[in-house]
């Protein structure tokens, strides 16, 4: 999310491979945990960040240079891992029951479930919030970033953050409110 | 909301959550948090919220690695991604080509010139025909894919072995004369003013403006300028295909035929004096003689004298 983004994107459309490979080591950690974060499984984490991946380098020559690198990696990885999902789902079938019928048994395994639809449902919501809001938001809390390094990283006010913040936890409680009651009826 | 608490919004909230907030502003967030069960419930949300969208990072894993691995499956990929590409261009190239053979066979390739000049030559088509041309002939040929004929224009005379190609006629225009071929071998003759055509096999229809007539193998007709009726007749051997034959196949040819003949071969001028000897037939067929071994056979054969003159030769 620096300044030199542009620059950057700019490298990797000339077919710089070193500049290619700096921004996978640089952002490879975050985008895994973000798609690790949506589908639960280590392994295809990887694999769906380097899809992203594969893509970017095969296709270098369509990359707008305009833009930050950053939001579209995270937008990039939400949409792999909802295909993936959705292969996922047809492909295991059995298995969704199988597991629904295993949580009536266990209420542990029941939290843990909503717990885990709970956090893919956010990022569901994330992904759709608009997209000044969803890049301070996933800067904020995929990147640990302060509101300062925010707004000088985005060249905008620290007012403009904090309005940005709040509108976008706004968006998501609507969204998530349903699941957040059921959240707190079964952890009592 | 309370009066009290106006001042207290969505961004603060999450400011205070986030420990971006002052002293006093927490202060005013907490009070506000503990007056209303509402409140507490609100800022408790999106304590959740936040929290489920933080990324855990997995430490284990190593971004080196992970890059090592990427860089294995951007080889593998390199090389189906070159493969298709180099199939795509291939087949664009194919077409390309192939598109070009078809256009150029079709519209340049099916027409030819040709002039014989000083020789005799035989022309191979485009449509698989075959023209032999006797000297001074000039021959051209329009075929083709957008053609709905072949159209064949001849000077002079040319024996022809047309392939069959019941969809497209050989036409060949001679004069004000039109020989309609579907598949057959025989011969045409102009000097300008007398067309002459002969069919070795198969028919053949000859047309001017004025009448048609259908020839078959042996048959022959002789068309002058604008002539009114056309009327065919029996053809008298095989001495029209002296050209390409390089023989003299006379079969009760009569005598004055023969010499017409020999005038054109041997560009001589041979001259028969007496007129009762034009009618008389030989059969006999040279090879290869010269004129004067020829005129000496013609000379024993009908007892007559042959005269060499400056420019000219006299039958007597």
């Amino acid at each position: 999310m620096e300044s030199n983004d542009p620059n950057l994107i700019g490298l990797i459309k000339s077919g710089n491979k070193q500049a290619f490979d700096e921004v996978f080591l640089k952002h490879f950690k975050s985008l895994h945990a973000y798609a690790f974060a949506i589908i639960k499984e280590k392994d295809d984490a990887e694999e769906i960040v380097q899809n992203v991946f594969v893509r970017i380098w095969t296709k270098r020559e369509q990359l707008k240079t305009d833009g930050f690198l950053k939001p579209f990696l995270y937008r990039s990885v939400h949409n792999e891992s909802l295909n993936y999902l959705k292969h996922q789902k047809v492909r295991s079938n059995f298995n969704v029951h199988y597991a629904e019928v295993v949580k009536n048994d266990t209420g542990n395994l029941n939290t843990e479930l909503m717990a885990t639809e709970l956090q893919r449902n956010i990022h569901s919501a994330i992904n759709e919030l608009p997209e000044k809001c969803r890049n301070i938001f996933q800067l904020s809390r995929f990147d640990q970033m302060k509101y300062q390094e925010i707004a000088d990283a985005l060249n905008i006010s620290i007012k403009t953050v904090e309005n940005q913040m709040g509108k976008a936890l706004k968006i998501l409680r609507l969204r998530v409110v349903d699941f957040l009651v059921l959240i707190f009826v079964l952890l009592k | 909301m309370d009066k009290n608490y106006t001042h207290i919004n969505d961004d603060l909230l999450v400011k205070y959550l986030l420990g971006e907030a002052t002293a006093p502003e927490s202060e005013r967030v907490e009070a506000w948090a503990a007056s209303n069960p509402d409140h507490l419930k609100q800022l408790e949300d999106f304590r959740m919220i936040l929290e489920k969208s933080k990324l855990q990072i997995d430490l284990e894993i190593d971004g080196h690695q992970a890059l090592d691995r990427l860089n294995a499956r951007l080889e593998t990929e390199k090389k189906t991604i070159s493969y298709t590409f180099i199939l795509r261009w291939v087949a664009v190239v194919f077409i390309f080509f192939s598109t070009g053979l078809f256009f150029y066979n079709n519209l340049i390739g099916n027409k030819i010139n040709v002039n014989s000049g000083e020789n005799t030559i035989t022309q191979t088509l485009p449509d698989g025909s075959t023209a032999i041309l006797n000297k001074q002939s000039e021959l051209s040929f329009v075929g083709g894919f957008f053609n709905k004929t072949r159209d064949v224009k001849l000077k002079g005379e040319a024996f022809f072995k047309v392939s069959t190609d019941r969809s497209k006629p050989f036409i060949i225009s001679v004069n004000d004369v039109q020989v309609t071929v579907v598949g057959t071998a025989f011969n045409v003759k102009s000097d300008g003013a007398v067309v002459v055509v002969i069919v070795e096999s198969g028919v053949v229809k000859v047309n001017n403006p004025n009448d048609s007539v259908r020839l078959t193998a042996g048959e022959k007709v002789e068309v002058s300028h604008n002539q009114q009726h056309l009327s065919k007749g029996e053809n008298q051997g095989k001495l029209y295909n002296y050209y390409y034959s390089n023989e003299l196949l006379c079969d009760g040819t009569p005598l004055n035929e023969l010499v017409a003949v020999l005038n054109l071969k041997f560009k001589s001028n041979i001259v028969i004096e007496n007129p009762a000897l034009k009618a008389l037939q030989i059969s006999t067929t040279f090879k290869n003689e010269s004129l004067e071994e020829i005129l000496t056979v013609i000379a024993e054969t009908f007892k007559i004298r042959v005269e060499y003159g400056q420019d000219t030769i006299k039958l007597k």
